[in-house]
């Protein structure tokens, strides 16, 4: 039921996550953040049963802490971020699935341009990996994936790639069933993880921890 | 869990699984699934009909029907109803002495009543082989405090260790529902409820078994008073008593499970007191 | 000689008993409990266990021969003079009701509350177990734990018990170093965090006149009043809910029991209330 819509831009990505957190009919809150930052460059946008989330995400993030207090120095590319995900999702699958649909999009210093270059992976809960320019995980794929496919071009900006996720979110609104009415949006780029727009919820607490 | 057809007259293989009725089975995890027959015959379900065959009897040999799987049951229900009322410096625990399966009655003497200590009572309805290992398990667990510790457990610590005891076993349960009695170190009358996996709580009074929902809307109104507009009088331990024999005609006028004898143990804090009441043995 | 079923075990307690003495006589030790719990000795065990033992709510579990006994209608809310938690007090099994006067609000410490939604035995229990690792947590570093980390302990605990038929609807709450902050933990090892959760079957009702009526500014007198009317409201619904009202009131120097009130004396006051409104 979750939506969460990743696009890459020219020296980064964005990723747009719903904020809904709902069982069978009942809404349990409208401010729950579903993309974790899981290293300094790196964004993992979830969905799922909340449990899963939270723990596929801390599993992931902590592994890769470890990683980098292990091998100081040594970044891990994206690709090597992505690759970990899936062989995690992998040999989970048949002990006990993380039942999660993630858009991971990260940043990397690039030898050709100087901005560095934003790359974003498709994971499903089975394992699959695929590279993408743009991508969408839930039902929301069945109507916003035509407005990517329409608009989506080489070389856009952070700006531009903003825009065309609020088309893809006003598609929802117009089409999808259920109330989605605000989303958490974060980009990686060369300066890190930012929160380029935030749900703060009527009376709900602000952050969730 | 899967296994092939077995032809009608080939000796059924005892299958470890689960105790479930046929209709849940048939179709688990989508992939379909032989009826199932249960080596023993469902007690708590066995339909009263009056248009079968004389001589037929509800296990079915497997001549004329189509070919089913038989699976074995480690749970059987042995029938019998407990109760235990508190008063401010008693507690009084029965129990009848029926066991039975099915529709044939085993014993009209098992005692369904253990004391734990001198000032506790466990009585349990259930499945009898579970209420003996439970016992077993909770007389050697109380044995091992009185040696580590030069004293009897308290009931309010007896009642913390039965549920535990009991939730030790959540994936594979006692059947057992217990009631247990005392008196705490006060004096007064302690009375504890059970479910099968170790829920408790201290209550006025308990009942449990096949007999339990005949009994319960009796004491409501008698002992603890519930929608009535009259005074309520304190109760002492011979008018308790009388009650709970009351209580038990009653169960055993409307349960086939309940009847035969009426253990009671009066337990204050001088010690704990037996007496037994006959029933009707129909 | 032990002819038990169940061979395979979980010790859940396990990284406790780092450092702790065990007793160097080992009686009878299938039948003593030494924090392993048996499980059936099948090829699936979770499949088992969850389609057999499990404490559904509703009447999920009809089919099964042993029902056990389950909680309702819990709410907890967060306003600016603390927390209130509002629970109301039966146990159903089917559709009989075992209890009228279940404590559904676990006492964890002196600033710490937990509540029950769900099954009753599986709820108390590891409530219990949560008190016992909070209370080490305390000796360990001698400071008190947060309500964040408390809860994170039982979303951990659930985790390890995910498919195995458990069932239990909580809320974790108290005041810490942070103010006072409420978790909700589920038994598929969800863990939120937020001002206003209700748990149980009676849910939805309760969630009709809290939302409608929350405010976090709410006084004192306010919020205890909304928090009884909420649980009013569900258990006059809802068939699995009723009983006694209990309601606490989270504060800065640990929780207080506010009241117990039959609902059945709240309907007939409420109504009253409304006639005089009307009249």
């Amino acid at each position: 039921m979750d939506s969460i819509i990743g696009v890459k831009y020219n020296g980064g990505v964005v990723i747009a996550a719903d904020s809904n957190n709902a069982r069978s009919i009942l809404v349990y809150q409208h401010n729950l953040d579903k993309i974790s930052q899981i290293a300094p460059n790196a964004i993992l946008g979830l969905s799922g049963p909340n449990a899963d989330l939270v723990s596929f995400s801390e599993y992931i993030s902590k592994n890769l802490k470890l990683y980098s207090l292990s091998n100081p120095g040594q970044d891990l590319s994206t690709k090597a971020i992505a690759s970990f995900c899936r062989n995690t999702l992998a040999v989970a699958l048949r002990k006990g699935p993380y039942q999660v649909q993630t858009l991971l999009g990260g940043w990397d210093v690039s030898p050709s341009t100087e901005d560095g270059e934003g790359s974003m992976y498709f994971l499903d809960y089975m394992g699959s990996l695929q590279k993408v320019n743009y991508g969408i995980q839930g039902y929301a794929s069945n109507f916003a994936l035509s407005v990517l496919d329409r608009e989506w071009r080489e070389g856009l900006t952070k700006e531009e790639a903003i825009k065309i996720i609020d088309n893809c979110i006003n598609v929802l609104d117009t089409r999808f069933l259920i109330s989605q009415p605000t989303f958490t949006i974060k980009s990686a780029s060369k300066d890190g993880v930012k929160v380029e727009r935030e749900v703060v919820a009527k009376y709900g607490v602000e952050r969730n921890n | 869990m899967t296994s092939l057809p077995l032809p009608p007259h080939s000796s059924p293989r005892p299958l470890l699984t689960s105790p479930l009725p046929r209709s849940a089975l048939t179709h688990a995890n989508g992939i379909q699934r032989l009826p199932i027959h249960h080596s023993e015959p469902h007690s708590m379900a066995v339909p009263a009909s009056f248009d079968q065959q004389p001589g037929a009897d509800s296990i079915d040999h497997g001549v004329t029907e189509a070919p089913y799987e038989r699976r074995f049951s480690p749970y059987d229900f042995n029938g019998g109803t407990t109760l235990a009322i508190s008063g401010p410096d008693f507690a009084v625990v029965a129990g009848d002495t029926r066991m039975s399966t099915g529709y044939e009655i085993l014993s009209r003497d098992v005692s369904k009543l253990h004391p734990l200590t001198d000032h506790c009572v466990l009585a349990s309805a259930g499945c009898k082989t579970d209420v003996d290992q439970l016992r077993s398990v909770l007389d050697i667990r109380s044995d091992m405090y009185r040696h580590n510790h030069q004293k009897d457990m308290k009931v309010t610590s007896v009642a913390q260790m039965l549920g535990n005891t009991l939730y030790g076993r959540r994936f594979f349960p006692y059947y057992s529902f217990n009631v247990l009695a005392g008196v705490d170190a006060e004096g007064k009358g302690a009375v504890y409820s059970y479910d099968a996996i170790g829920s408790f709580e201290r209550t006025h009074f308990s009942a449990s078994g096949s007999g339990q929902s005949f009994v319960v809307p009796l004491l409501d109104n008698v002992i603890v008073h519930k929608n009535r507009q009259d005074e309520k009088r304190e109760l002492g331990a011979e008018e308790v008593v009388e009650i709970v024999k009351d209580a038990f005609v009653t169960a055993g006028e409307r349960d086939i499970y309940t009847g035969d004898k009426l253990e009671i143990m009066v337990i204050t804090k001088d010690g704990i007191q037996k007496s037994t009441f006959p029933l009707k043995a129909d | 000689m032990t002819s038990f079923v169940g061979e395979t075990s979980f010790n859940p307690n396990s990284l406790l008993e780092i450092g702790s003495r065990k007793p160097n006589f080992q009686l009878a030790n299938d039948l003593v409990d030494d924090g392993n719990f048996l499980i059936p000795n099948v090829q699936d065990p979770a499949f088992f266990c969850r389609t057999n033992f499990a404490s559904a709510s509703g009447d999920k579990d009809k089919e099964q021969l042993v029902k056990f006994a389950k909680g309702t209608t819990t709410l907890a809310f967060k306003f600016n003079e603390g927390i209130i938690v509002s629970v109301d007090s039966r146990s159903t099994m089917g559709a009989y009701i075992a209890s009228q006067t279940v404590k559904k609000i676990i006492e964890i410490n002196p600033f710490l509350l937990g509540t029950m939604a769900g099954g009753a035995a599986d709820c108390s229990y590891w409530e219990r177990n949560l008190g016992m690792q909070c209370r080490l947590y305390e000796l360990r570093n001698k400071k008190r734990i947060s309500v964040a980390a408390a809860s994170k302990l039982l979303a951990n605990t659930m985790n390890s018990y995910r498919g195995y038929g458990l069932s239990m609807g909580t809320m974790v709450t108290g005041w810490d170093e942070t103010g006072p902050q409420l978790y909700y933990v589920d038994n598929d090892a969800t863990r939120l965090h937020d001002n206003l959760f209700s748990v149980g079957s009676g849910s939805t009702y309760a969630y009709g006149v809290l939302d409608t009526f929350y405010r976090p500014d709410l006084t004192v007198d306010e919020a205890i009043d909304l928090g009884k009317r909420a649980i009013y409201h569900a258990t006059h619904r809802d068939a699995y809910s009723g009983g006694i009202n209990n309601l606490y009131h989270v504060q800065a120097d640990g929780w207080k029991k506010i009241h117990s009130i039959d609902v059945n004396e709240l309907h007939y006051e409420f109504r009253d209330e409304k006639n005089e409104m009307v009249a």
